[in-house]
């Protein structure tokens, strides 16, 4: 104890920050639960703008005959709502859904939606994913929850399987790391048919087996069962081609994650960690024939699994930060020329179905 | 002589005597003070803990991949901090100050983590920052709590600061989720809140907490110099006892790898798992200051020494095959007395060989030494996995862990033979 300062004089001193202390915090959390109440008022009163419509089953078909787009709406809450476009997004029709995600893929009339389940009121338990199968009137068809954190979503070229990607926290044996599931549908029955972590891992013609496996970011060939994925094991990420029939996997390459096979088969798009203490991932596409990779021409680090617009262009979603616009598509040459372009404003989770 | 006024004062001071051996477990109002500033430091910094991921997630809107991965780099930031702390913290004889400025970093983090918004670089630096000022200040306030008890009190004194330490991190989740169930996503109430605790901590200890009176004085000691920790490990006693406890450490499983395991084994529910950290955390609380007690009377070595006996039945246990699913409980019941067998006894081992001076730089060096062992255990593990199989790795671990407590029992007792007078 400083010398100069009695025990009765610190005990006094004690009181006061104590005194104060209790006196912050509570005037603290009162102040933020008085704004919590007012905030909800203010949502109940409506929300500024002026929303799209509901578009109703005609309107829906029409733009689905023509080549489209499907993307989630983050203009203003609800974020998430999902709408339907003419590939010419200026000029041509839109439309809005009932559905709401977090991330949603589509393809040959089968889709499937990740959001969060809001019923779920308890802070501090995990967050719990509803996972949506739907058909192409975009009404759900099955859905179930599952714990964790969403990520990314696919559907094979023929619509068969859908497979989509979690965070599960306190799943991996390194407490701060979270880890992934990566699961398999079957769309026609909502079947769950199997976790990634179940198929067995090959590589150099050797069986791979390590304490945990963790699997995300599934890109399907045009076969619908071949596909790629990112296996992670330890620090090292790598490329893996799967087969589903054989519910085999295999090791390519180092470095490759959340793959995106271009439609003609014969590149991958994908994020490459950059080297750094922080993290940020370079957009790159690799030749599967040559196995040369290219860098895109964003120089912004980008965490999605992007999307295919053609055999040229990939789109994305890129965060900005900024709240009034934090996070729009955007549309870059796959060949390392050009720059990034916004193509979509206020959107994220683009895809493009053919 | 102590003249005594009045039949009032008699009983006034008889009550707080009776009243300081029954609440304190008989270690004096200072071990009780620097408990308390572990148990609300330990509420604010879990409080962070248990809501850090959702509020990156929900209201930043950040990958949580990126998070974790700073997690080892944080660790060796700790690691390299210890040793500076102890040597200044013996150097000036400021052990209350070093471990106070350590508080108090950690407190200042808590609002740093409002500041820095949705910057990357800002929310691992707030991190690492809290991590280092936990280095700053774990030696010098177990470097307090021995200097604060007789040297036959050393293992009750660490058990009551463990006992109200684990029950702070208990305490800390339950006040978040409170905050946040009174008002759903204000994440920086609950930092503020979060700051108010650990600034009540740092109060504690710098106003309520007395400094040691150092049985040496200045003079007579040699001056504190990095050297020092040459001059500390050439002593046999200490020598043997940093080896021993760091190839303990170097044969144990970290518990997310035990959990996994009994994951696995027993095929429960993922969202059992912070239920189990709990359940380990309870026992660990409730048994802490008996297993203290029982170390002082009936040898520290020996409980130490039965603390690992009891992971080696653990991990016996996770390699029988067919066992009744209820037996899960075994293990975590297993599990939290061998941390209150080890953790507090192994610091009171330590603190009653090192020379009261040099006791913060000692203290340093093994925590060091245990820690580095344990981040090498948990790579080994994984690589061992990988090449031999979950069974193997850990049928080599039980291998190399009873060995270990086997020559470790008989490497003490030699040692203590040579110096000829009860040691450990």
């Amino acid at each position: 104890m400083n010398p100069s300062i009695s025990r009765q004089q610190s005990r006094k001193i004690f009181a006061w920050v104590v005194v104060g202390c209790i006196a912050l915090a509570v005037g603290y959390t009162s102040r933020v639960i008085l704004r919590a109440n007012a905030s909800t008022m203010q949502i109940q009163a409506g929300s500024p703008g002026t929303p799209l419509p509901i578009a109703g089953r005609e309107e829906l078909e029409a733009i689905q005959r023509q080549p489209h787009v499907v993307f989630l709406h983050q203009v203003e809450p609800p974020y998430g709502q999902v709408i339907l476009a003419g590939r010419n997004t200026a000029s041509s029709q839109s439309a809005k859904t009932t559905l709401s995600c977090g991330r949603i893929y589509y393809a040959a009339g089968n889709g499937i939606c990740l959001n969060y389940d809001t019923s779920n009121s308890d802070p501090l338990a995990p967050t719990q994913v509803l996972v949506t199968l739907f058909g192409s009137d975009f009404m759900p068809r099955y859905q179930f929850t599952t714990e964790g954190i969403l990520s990314r979503a696919r559907v094979s070229p023929d619509g068969k399987y859908a497979v989509f990607t979690v965070f599960v926290t306190g799943h991996s044996y390194s407490d701060a790391n979270m880890s992934t599931a990566t699961v398999l549908l079957d769309t026609a029955t909502g079947a769950r048919l199997g976790n990634l972590e179940e198929f067995e891992v090959w590589r150099d013609g050797d069986r791979f087996q390590a304490p945990e496996f963790n699997f995300w970011g599934v890109t399907f060939a045009q076969d619908s069962n071949r596909f790629y994925a990112t296996l992670q094991n330890g620090d090292t990420t790598y490329l893996v081609q799967g087969d589903i029939a054989a519910r085999k996997l295999t090791l390519l390459r180092e470095n490759v994650e959340c793959p995106s096979l271009s439609p003609d088969g014969t590149r991958l798009a994908f994020k490459k960690r950059a080297p750094g203490l922080v993290h940020r991932w370079q957009l790159t596409v690799l030749d599967l024939a040559t196995m040369e990779e290219i860098e895109l021409a964003e120089k912004d680090g980008i965490d999605d699994q992007v999307e295919w617009l053609d055999n040229d262009r990939i789109v994305y979603q890129k965060s900005d930060y900024d709240p009034p616009k934090w996070v729009s598509v955007f549309v870059i040459p796959a060949d390392g020329s050009g720059k990034p372009e916004v193509f979509i404003p206020n959107a994220t989770s683009p895809v493009v179905v053919r | 002589m102590y003249p005594i006024e009045n039949s009032g004062d008699l009983i006034k001071n008889k009550r707080k005597h009776l009243f300081s051996r029954a609440m304190w477990a008989n270690v004096g109002s200072n071990v009780f003070f620097l408990g308390l500033t572990s148990l609300l430091t330990d509420i604010s910094s879990e409080m962070v803990t248990a809501t850090l991921p959702l509020y990156l997630l929900i209201t930043l809107r950040l990958a949580p991949m990126q998070f974790g991965l700073i997690d080892g780099l944080n660790q060796g930031a700790s690691v390299l901090v210890r040793i500076a702390s102890g040597l200044i913290a013996d150097r000036w004889r400021r052990a209350k100050e070093v471990a106070a400025a350590g508080y108090a970093f950690s407190a200042l983090c808590r609002i740093g983590l409002l500041l820095v918004g949705r910057s990357w670089l800002g929310i691992s630096g707030v991190v690492l920052l809290d991590r280092i000022g936990k280095g700053i200040r774990t030696s010098p306030r177990d470097a307090m709590i021995a200097a604060s008890v007789p040297s036959e009190k050393l293992a009750t004194a660490f058990g009551v600061h463990r006992a109200m330490d684990t029950a702070g991190a208990m305490l800390g989740p339950l006040v978040a989720a409170g905050l946040l169930a009174l008002a759903p996503g204000s994440y920086d109430a609950v930092f503020i809140v979060s700051f108010c605790f650990a600034i009540v901590g740092v109060a504690v200890i710098t106003l309520l907490v007395e400094a040691p009176s150092a049985n040496v004085s200045k003079a007579d000691s040699p001056p504190v110099t990095s050297k020092i920790v040459g001059q500390l490990l050439a002593r046999a006693p200490f020598r043997a006892l940093v080896s021993i406890s760091s190839l303990l450490a170097l044969t144990t499983l970290s518990d997310s790898f035990i959990f996994l395991t009994l994951q696995r084994k027993f095929d429960l529910s993922l969202s059992l798992f912070p239920l189990l950290y709990v359940g380990i955390a309870l026992i660990y609380m409730l048994l802490a200051i008996p297993t203290g007690r029982l170390a002082d009377r009936w040898g520290r070595r020996r409980v130490f020494l039965a603390g690992y006996g009891l992971l080696a039945l653990v991990y016996g246990l996770l390699l029988l095959p067919g066992l009744p699913q209820a037996l899960s409980l075994g293990v975590l019941l297993l599990l939290g007395v061998y941390y209150a067998a080890t953790d507090g006894v192994l610091a009171a081992l330590a603190s009653a060989i090192l020379p009261e001076e040099w006791r913060t730089t000692g203290l340093a060096i093994m925590t060091t030494g245990t820690g580095l062992a344990r981040l090498l255990a948990s790579l080994g593990y994984g690589a061992l996995w990988t090449y031999l199989g979950p069974n193997q790795a850990l049928s080599l671990f039980l291998l190399g862990l009873s060995i270990t407590v086997l020559l470790a029992w008989v490497f003490l007792s030699r040692v203590e033979r040579k110096a000829d007078e009860p040691i450990y």
